[in-house]
């Protein structure tokens, strides 16, 4: 009898979640049913739960088109994502070595500075001032630079390092190993979870930024895959960028076509490295929300 | 070599400020590695992080895009001055500050409610497939997600209209609604953020010790016994930790997706503090006023600034949990 | 000792990357965004201009066949494509200092940042380099007035246009079909009337059907209910600066409560696409749903009926037939008189960075000049003899080119063009030509239409530094709000009766209308007081 309804309340359970986690997914599903759906069955609205008239003519000719940007867009996020990643991952890492080591005068003050600087929002116009006179306005550097420190990665990397046995590098010292080498010999090889985990942190806040592109990338060239996504889909203004409706091989491609299709390849990388990376994601949230 | 330390700064602090300096070379001289390998954090701590906050003078000027934040006047409080006389400030403080209610209010129980019925899961499959699933919009772009809003919800061929028209309705054009801003931001807001929270409430969870429900069984306990006197109150510090952190942000709002999501026929209700000052600077129809939208940031910023301390304090105090 | 050095190797990497990034504002960083001067004395300049006009250069024969003549090449640094966003971005070079040689500008960035020192005074170069463009300016003294400031400086050329109104086109084959005499609409009430039989006939079967359909800012009907706004020695009412045209609305004439009233009545009714009437109808969404049939009228830049008719529109329905209709009357049968842009835009102006050298200056005024020679003129409105255009006996000129023909070519490719509505390069126009050079339909309408009892006079104003600035700033709030809260009364989202309406002009009073008035009554004063 209690079984029973212990069944019963466990086979309702997991319906529901799984309704729950596919909701979450659907719109993502939805587009990639549209994007690859024939735009005459759009038009009379027969798509929402498969793809009708499946082809994938909307993504062969958005990312063909030069005009539009999409490939660019594309190849600049990846570009900006990896550089950045791997300039802040390194910048953060040896600066967290470098402020947890007591010989190190001023860390306190310093650390203090990155903290103050960080709860204290300055906002974007002062930034936008400084980073004009570093020359960073329509420089794509501005992508990898400015972002290499994130003082609570910074922070979480920091207690990663302090929590490193100390005996382990004053036996190296006695080694006559210098800071160079206790990083690179000793640090590194411990480090790979936080190094990754950080990683992937960064690593999705550059492909996701918005606001920085948008306010110091202005040339086309030079934009990045989620302000060419805001131009075609939701500012949708002026000729030379809208979509128009198009016949490929006798296939019919609307406006709803096209955008999705632009949706779905924005997104793409993401979902196919998220299976892969999906633990450090986990760990990073660990790491920086309860630490109690 | 502490100790050596410790001898040297209080040999250091006897002496006079000149030798404080030679000391300071010395140790650089001693450890020029480490000072190197410091060098890239430090200019980053210098050029990114501490030249915005010296930036923020141009507050006190009437500044000139021409003449630079050394040749543009000085006007001292003028700028701050005018924040009290300018008819839109109570508008977006208002509307900043009831998003972030919204947020508080309906986003954050969503999590923990999900979390305790994930908990009761016992098919590992189940359990990791909704897990992962639930998560993955937290790593989408603000751009993605307003992009498919705007494609489902479009009033000439968005499903939900199409949905709509096929009951016999009207369609109804979303986007430039008023009234429609707040809820769609706050849908986004939970589809974006509660498989995230899900995730800390979980972790939680798996710390309770698992003798608590085994003599919870020996007495008797149903399931939702154990969910509301075990659970629910293992988990009540992070709960409130959480919620201790999203009142701390109460000015700080998802500035992506706004101004993705907002055009001028829904100022009424999305135009908030942050986008005030990002149109006031980048989108400005007269001439960018850079001066005041700075000081406008300022008083947000101060005002955030003392919100934060005080939770922090607060946080610590509760659980000795600290945000920095 | 080699460990050493790998840690400095590796450490100085990622300083350079850091420094390389702060560094190298001045390289060009490839692409049209390279924003460098070019080396002085080599014929060419770089000018920074708005995308799409930077298009229309590309596929001209004419100005190919100008750049030869003057042996002067241009390097153009496209800009945005939205309005705004240009002139944004000319603030954002101006405080960058990444201006190129020339720049496409407005009249009020050159007011405010010339005299600040970051465009040149072109009148003494003027005098020396450019003998025909000297002589426009002295031949025109309206023209002077406008681009000189009180110290007798030069920091902007504005373009002159030809002067002329929106033109209501309309789906001639949909009326005939649903039954509607297009003579029989003379007033506003019987255009209303005739959208709910269209609505009635289209819409019963198509859901997405308005037979009033049209892009970005609704509030572009104050004309036919006759509460634009306006300017005279006496009175100034509305925003008029840079609304001689279009966005042109006394909010204060009662007749604007009547305008609101009628546009609430199109809304409720679906007889007006509820995304136009909401302000977020983009171009590309109307275009499609004009040549789709989801539409009947629109209420647009004069040669549009005409663009349907070549982009689509046959295509989409063999019936297509586009019309132009005839101005609106009111009650008494007086004509509504259309607004009109103004002779000089203040929107195109072609001003010259301050970090220019004499020689670069020479060279682009050298261009500029071009323009106003009498070989130039004719180059620019009728193209090269014989190719594009002949002389008749009696000394007048015809255009040998078809004009259907022409601009029907793909986007991309070169043709002869005379639209000098466009801006493209700064320089006089002839309105003869201009009106010449269009398909049989417009210049039917344009005949038609074009008639000093049809067009409401434009004019443009002279202001000072302090009033621009002023002016600019409040212009900029006042607008956007009129929109935003007409936008409301109309879409019901927020209670239309007579006192909130009160209310409402009393708000856009507080946020600088009456001030607005204020200033551009004293500016007109001082620049007509001759």
């Amino acid at each position: 009898m209690k079984r029973n309804r212990v069944q019963v309340f466990d086979i309702v359970n997991n319906t529901i979640l799984l309704l729950v986690a596919l909701l979450c997914i659907y719109p993502f599903l939805y587009v990639f049913f549209v994007a690859c759906s024939n735009g005459t069955y759009l038009q009379r609205g027969e798509v929402s739960f498969f793809p009708k008239g499946f082809n994938l003519e909307a993504f062969k000719y958005i990312i063909g088109s030069t005009k539009f940007h999409v490939w660019s867009g594309l190849r600049n996020s990846f570009l900006y994502t990896a550089g950045g990643t791997i300039v802040a991952v390194l910048v953060t890492y040896v600066t967290a070595y470098a402020l947890s080591r007591e010989r190190l005068k001023g860390r306190y003050f310093l650390m203090g500075a990155f903290i103050l600087t960080w709860i204290f929002d300055a906002g974007i116009i002062p930034q936008y001032i400084i980073y004009n006179k570093l020359g960073f306005i329509d420089n794509p550097w501005v992508m990898i630079i400015p972002g290499a420190i994130n003082t609570q990665f910074l922070i979480i990397t920091k207690t990663f390092v302090e929590g490193i046995p100390k005996e382990l590098d004053e036996a190296a010292v006695v080694d006559g190993a210098n800071d160079w080498t206790i990083l690179t010999k000793l640090y590194f090889p411990l480090s790979k979870t936080i190094m990754a985990t950080i990683g992937t942190f960064y690593a999705v806040s550059v492909w996701n930024q918005y606001l920085i592109p948008q306010i110091y990338l202005k040339t086309d060239s030079l934009k990045v895959i989620q302000q060419v996504l805001k131009d075609v889909v939701i500012a949708d203004a002026g000729t030379s960028t809208a979509f128009k409706n198009v016949m490929i091989n006798g296939i019919t491609l609307n406006q709803q076509n096209l955008k999705s299709a632009a949706i779905f390849i924005s997104m793409l990388p993401i979902v196919l490295v998220y299976p892969f990376v999906q633990k450090y994601f986990k760990k990073g949230i660990m790491v920086g929300a309860v630490k109690g | 070599m502490a100790g050596k330390e410790k001898a040297g700064a209080a040999l250091a602090s006897g002496q006079n400020k000149k030798s404080a300096s030679q000391r300071l070379i010395k140790d650089i001289k001693r450890d020029w590695i480490l000072y190197l390998l410091l060098l890239p954090g430090l200019l980053s701590l210098i050029l990114f992080k501490i030249g915005p906050v010296g930036g923020m003078i141009i507050a006190f000027e009437k500044f000139s895009a021409f003449q630079g934040v050394f040749g543009s006047e000085w006007v001292w409080f003028d700028n701050f001055k005018k924040i009290f006389s300018d008819p839109y400030i109570p508008k977006v403080v208002i509307n900043t500050i009831i998003l972030a209610i919204l947020t508080v209010v309906v986003v954050f129980p969503i999590p923990i409610i999900f979390s305790l019925f994930l908990n009761e899961v016992r098919l590992k499959w189940v359990r990791s497939t909704v897990q992962s699933l639930s998560f993955l919009p937290y790593f989408i772009s603000a751009a993605v997600m307003v992009s498919i809003l705007y494609t489902i919800l479009s009033p000439s061929s968005g499903m939900v209209n199409n949905l709509i028209r096929s009951l016999g309705g009207e369609p109804i054009n979303f986007m430039a609604k008023p009234g429609w801003f707040r809820p769609l931001y706050v849908i986004l807001e939970i589809w974006q953020t509660f498989g995230y929270s899900a995730v800390i409430y979980i972790a939680a969870m798996m710390n309770i010790d698992p003798s608590l429900y085994e003599a919870a069984e020996v007495d008797g306990a149903n399931r939702w016994d154990k969910i509301l006197r075990i659970t629910l109150p293992c988990i009540s510090t992070s709960i409130i930790v959480m919620l201790i952190i999203s009142v701390g942000n109460i000015f700080t709002v998802n500035l992506d997706r706004i101004l993705l999501m907002y055009n001028s026929s829904i100022y009424d209700t999305a135009d908030v503090i942050q986008t005030y000052v990002y149109r006031m600077a980048f989108e400005s129809k007269g001439f960018p006023d850079y001066s005041y939208g700075t000081a406008v940031n300022i008083l947000k910023s101060v005002i955030a600034f003392v919100l934060v301390t005080a939770v922090n304090k607060a946080a610590d105090k509760f659980s000795e949990t600290r945000l920095f | 000792m080699r460990k050493k050095m790998l840690s400095v190797i590796l450490t100085a990497a990622v300083v350079g990357t850091m420094v390389s990034g702060c560094g190298s504002k001045a390289a060009p960083q490839g692409g049209s965004g390279s924003a460098g001067q070019t080396e002085a004395g080599d014929n060419s300049f770089t000018m920074f201009m708005r995308s799409t006009y930077v298009g229309w250069i590309k596929e001209l024969k004419w100005y190919d066949v100008a750049e030869a003549n003057t042996g002067i090449h241009v390097e153009y640094v496209e800009g945005p494509d939205a309005f705004s966003d240009v002139y944004a971005e000319v603030d954002q070079r101006i405080i960058s200092k990444t201006l190129p040689d020339a720049v496409m500008t407005k009249l009020t960035q050159t007011n405010v940042y010339g005299p600040q020192g970051a465009f040149v005074d072109l009148a003494p170069y003027i005098k020396k380099y450019a003998p025909n463009l000297q002589k426009y300016i002295d031949d025109n003294p309206d023209y002077a007035t406008l681009v000189t400031d009180d110290k007798g400086a030069i920091y902007g050329l504005v373009k002159e246009a030809p002067v002329f109104t929106d033109y209501l086109g309309y789906r001639v084959d949909h009326l005939e079909k649903a039954g509607v005499d297009v003579d029989s609409i003379k007033t506003v009430n019987d255009f209303t009337e005739a959208m709910r039989t269209l609505k009635a006939f289209y819409g019963k079967d198509n859901p997405n059907y308005y037979p009033l359909e049209g892009r970005e800012n609704p509030i572009r009907f104050a004309a036919w209910f006759g509460c634009p706004s306006n300017i005279s020695a006496e009175e100034s009412n509305g925003i008029y600066v840079g609304h001689q045209k279009d966005g042109s609305l006394d909010i204060m004439d009662e007749k604007a409560y009547t305008m609101v009233e009628t546009m609430k009545t199109w809304y409720d009714e679906g007889l007006i696409n509820p995304e136009f009437a909401a302000n977020t109808r983009t171009e590309g969404d109307w275009e499609a749903a004009m040549i789709n049939g989801n539409g009947t009228f629109e209420y647009d830049f004069y040669n549009r009926a005409e663009w349907f008719m070549a982009n689509g529109g046959k295509d989409a329905d063999p019936d297509f037939q586009m019309g132009v209709m005839n101005m609106f009357q009111d009650e008494n049968g007086n004509v509504m008189k259309g607004t009109t842009g103004c002779k000089y835009v203040e929107e195109c102006v072609t001003a010259v960075n301050a970090q220019c050298s004499e020689e670069k200056i020479k060279t682009i005024l050298t261009f500029i000049d071009y323009f106003y020679t009498e070989e130039g003129k004719i180059l620019a409105n009728y193209g090269v003899e014989g190719e594009s255009f002949k002389t008749e006996s009696d000394g007048s000129k015809t255009f040998i080119v078809d004009y259907a023909t022409e601009e029907a070519t793909p986007e991309g490719e070169k043709r002869w063009s005379f639209l000098s509505d466009r801006f493209t390069v700064c320089k006089p126009v002839d309105n003869e030509a201009f009106f010449a050079w269009n398909s049989p339909l417009i210049a039917e309408a344009a005949e038609r239409i074009n008639t000093e009892e049809n067009l409401m006079k434009a004019y443009n104003v002279k202001y000072t530094v302090e009033q621009t600035e002023e002016l600019s700033n409040l212009v900029a709030t006042v607008f956007d709000a009129e929109i935003a809260g007409i936008v409301a009364f109309v879409t019901g989202n927020k209670e239309f009766n007579a006192d909130t309406w009160k209310a409402f002009q009393d708000e856009m009073n507080s946020l600088g209308l009456s001030r607005i008035e204020e200033i551009q009554l004293e500016a007109y004063q001082a620049t007509y007081a001759k």
